[in-house]
């Protein structure tokens, strides 16, 4: 297929993975091609409908067909419907944001968010898919899963470049003895508390703000996790997923 | 000389438009799709969707489904940092109403939802002046609990109504007031066949600084319930005559809610037994 469709792709990537609307010179720099090139490829996007110009800018965001389809894709992990009211009360109880990461591979990703009542979040939850390692959320699930899959993360994560800390191995066994995670530094104030299924997390409750002064997550972020969990037992069906027939290896988001 | 790298530029463009239509061809279909289907669809050879599909393939915007055979949406659109959620968000669509609400009647005003077995306040206007209601935002109250419970029980279906109450047997009771309904089985179930004879419920709470409420809920398609919004005062000043001269103004305003939602389906509601 045409390297053109592939741009064209990659600058979907790019404005998406972005969170904001980006210019015709800004993409091109970051994708290393041509403004005309840029051009083009956004062109066919808004034709398409997977982006959109900014009508008082000439910056392009995401259009109503990406968002459809990322909308489609969401609606297909039932967890996250049964999760949205406990995130609702969690949000409400704290002020603070709260979200739901599953675990996609050797990646998290949040499939859903409640907002606070505060009127700045830290970021913390926008960050669409990350390696397990490199987030709060992905840190409470990477400390509940076997020896073995912690093994396998590092390796795939070392073959990428993925900054793997010193204390690895020690920051996952303080997750598993405290049964949550704090966001680190330079990562914003956060708590991740790990949803079991089973004795391995498949996903988790992150909780913004709380990181910051809290010692440990209030007791209903763990009353919530443990409410979830409880009904995917119940329930066992609602924690599959689109991906869940892949090995974690082979579910690579191309740079 | 311009005219070759143009129509190679436009040419290359198509290419790409070919691959983006078929990406594009995924929205709207919850399930995975196959090369024949696509091709027919877009009234493009089959070679060509193939080639597509391994390009989106290739860029994580779609990937194989279990089978193997067909191709779903893949990864890549988790990635994508977007602040605002595109479903419906009950709290953010009601608060509008729930300010016009007080504004209106002066007094308090709550959004309760379902959470589990329970009915939680998840956002509220408070009237100045004392407090109409016991329970603070966020905290759960047992679905058979107080009236305000009640209104969201009695709006999901009789399946939904036993396997809750089976669920939540034995019945708790509320200790800071007396309930008398929510002693029994039989008691819950009446109180749920009266409140189910009217679209909204006025009640008198004689045990909480005699307040006085409207309980109003918001439902979806098939009328179960994403919320019910309830305004409460004292009753020197909201007792139920009062409350009645508004219910016309106070529907009007709610109208435009109750619209929005029955648009969407309430999520569904699991008894963890």
């Amino acid at each position: 297929m045409s390297s053109s469709a592939k741009r064209a792709l990659k600058i979907l990537a790019t404005v998406g993975e972005s969170g904001r609307p980006m210019g015709v010179t800004e993409i091109a720099r970051t994708l290393h091609i041509a403004p005309g090139t840029a051009f083009r490829g956004l062109d066919a996007l808004c034709r398409a409908h997977l982006l959109a110009r900014d009508p008082r800018a000439p910056r392009y965001g995401v259009g109503p067909a990406a968002l459809g389809l990322r909308q489609s894709l969401l609606e297909q992990f039932r967890i996250r419907d049964v999760a949205m009211p406990y995130l609702r009360q969690l949000a409400s109880a704290t002020g603070e944001t709260c979200a739901l990461y599953v675990r996609i591979g050797w990646y998290a990703a949040c499939v859903a968010t409640a907002p606070g009542s505060a009127e700045m979040t830290s970021g913390t939850i926008l960050n669409g898919l990350q390696p397990l390692s490199a987030h709060v959320a992905g840190r409470a699930i990477l400390a509940h899963i076997t020896h073995n899959q912690i093994v396998r993360y590092r390796a795939w994560a070392t073959a990428r470049r993925i900054v793997i800390s010193k204390t690895f191995e020690r920051d996952l066994a303080a997750i598993r003895a405290q049964g949550f995670a704090r966001a680190l530094p330079p990562e914003s104030g956060a708590l991740a508390v790990p949803i079991l299924k089973s004795d391995q997390a498949f996903a988790a409750v992150l909780s913004e703000g709380e990181g910051a002064g809290a010692n440990q997550p209030g007791p209903k972020g763990q009353e919530i996790a443990e409410e979830i969990a409880a009904l995917v037992r119940a329930n066992p069906a609602l924690a599959h997923q689109p991906f869940d027939q892949f090995d974690p290896d082979d579910i690579v988001l191309p740079s | 000389m311009n005219t070759l790298p143009t129509t190679a530029a436009k040419y290359r463009n198509q290419a790409a438009g070919r691959v983006l239509k078929v990406l594009g061809a995924f929205l709207g279909h919850d399930g995975p799709r196959g090369v024949s289907e696509l091709a027919r669809e877009l009234s493009f050879n089959k070679n060509m969707v193939h080639r597509a599909l391994a390009t989106l393939v290739s860029e994580s915007f779609l990937s194989r489904d279990a089978t193997g055979e067909l191709y779903q949406l893949g990864p890549r659109f988790l990635a994508f940092a977007i602040a605002e959620a595109s479903e419906l968000d009950i709290v953010a669509l009601a608060r509008p109403y729930l300010e016009q609400l007080h504004a209106l009647t002066g007094e308090s005003v709550y959004l309760s939802i379902i959470v589990g077995r329970n009915r939680v306040t998840v956002d509220d206007i408070q009237a100045q002046g004392s407090r109409v209601l016991r329970s603070r935002r966020g905290d759960p109250v047992p679905l058979h609990c107080t009236k305000m419970s009640r209104v969201l029980l009695a709006h999901l279906s009789d399946h939904d109504v036993g396997e809750y109450l089976a669920a939540a047997s034995p019945l708790k009771r509320t200790l800071a007031f007396p309930d008398p309904p929510s002693h029994s089985k039989s008691g819950v179930l009446r109180d749920i066949r009266d409140i189910r004879t009217a679209p909204y419920v006025l009640w008198r709470n004689p045990h909480l600084s005699s307040a006085a409420y409207a309980i109003l809920p918001v439902l979806d398609p098939q009328k179960r319930p994403h919320a019910i919004i309830t305004i409460g005062g004292p009753r020197e000043r909201f007792d139920l005559p009062q409350i009645e001269a508004l219910l016309p103004r106070i529907r009007a305003i709610l109208s435009p809610l109750e619209n929005h939602a029955r648009l969407v389906p309430a999520p569904p509601f699991l008894v963890n037994a």
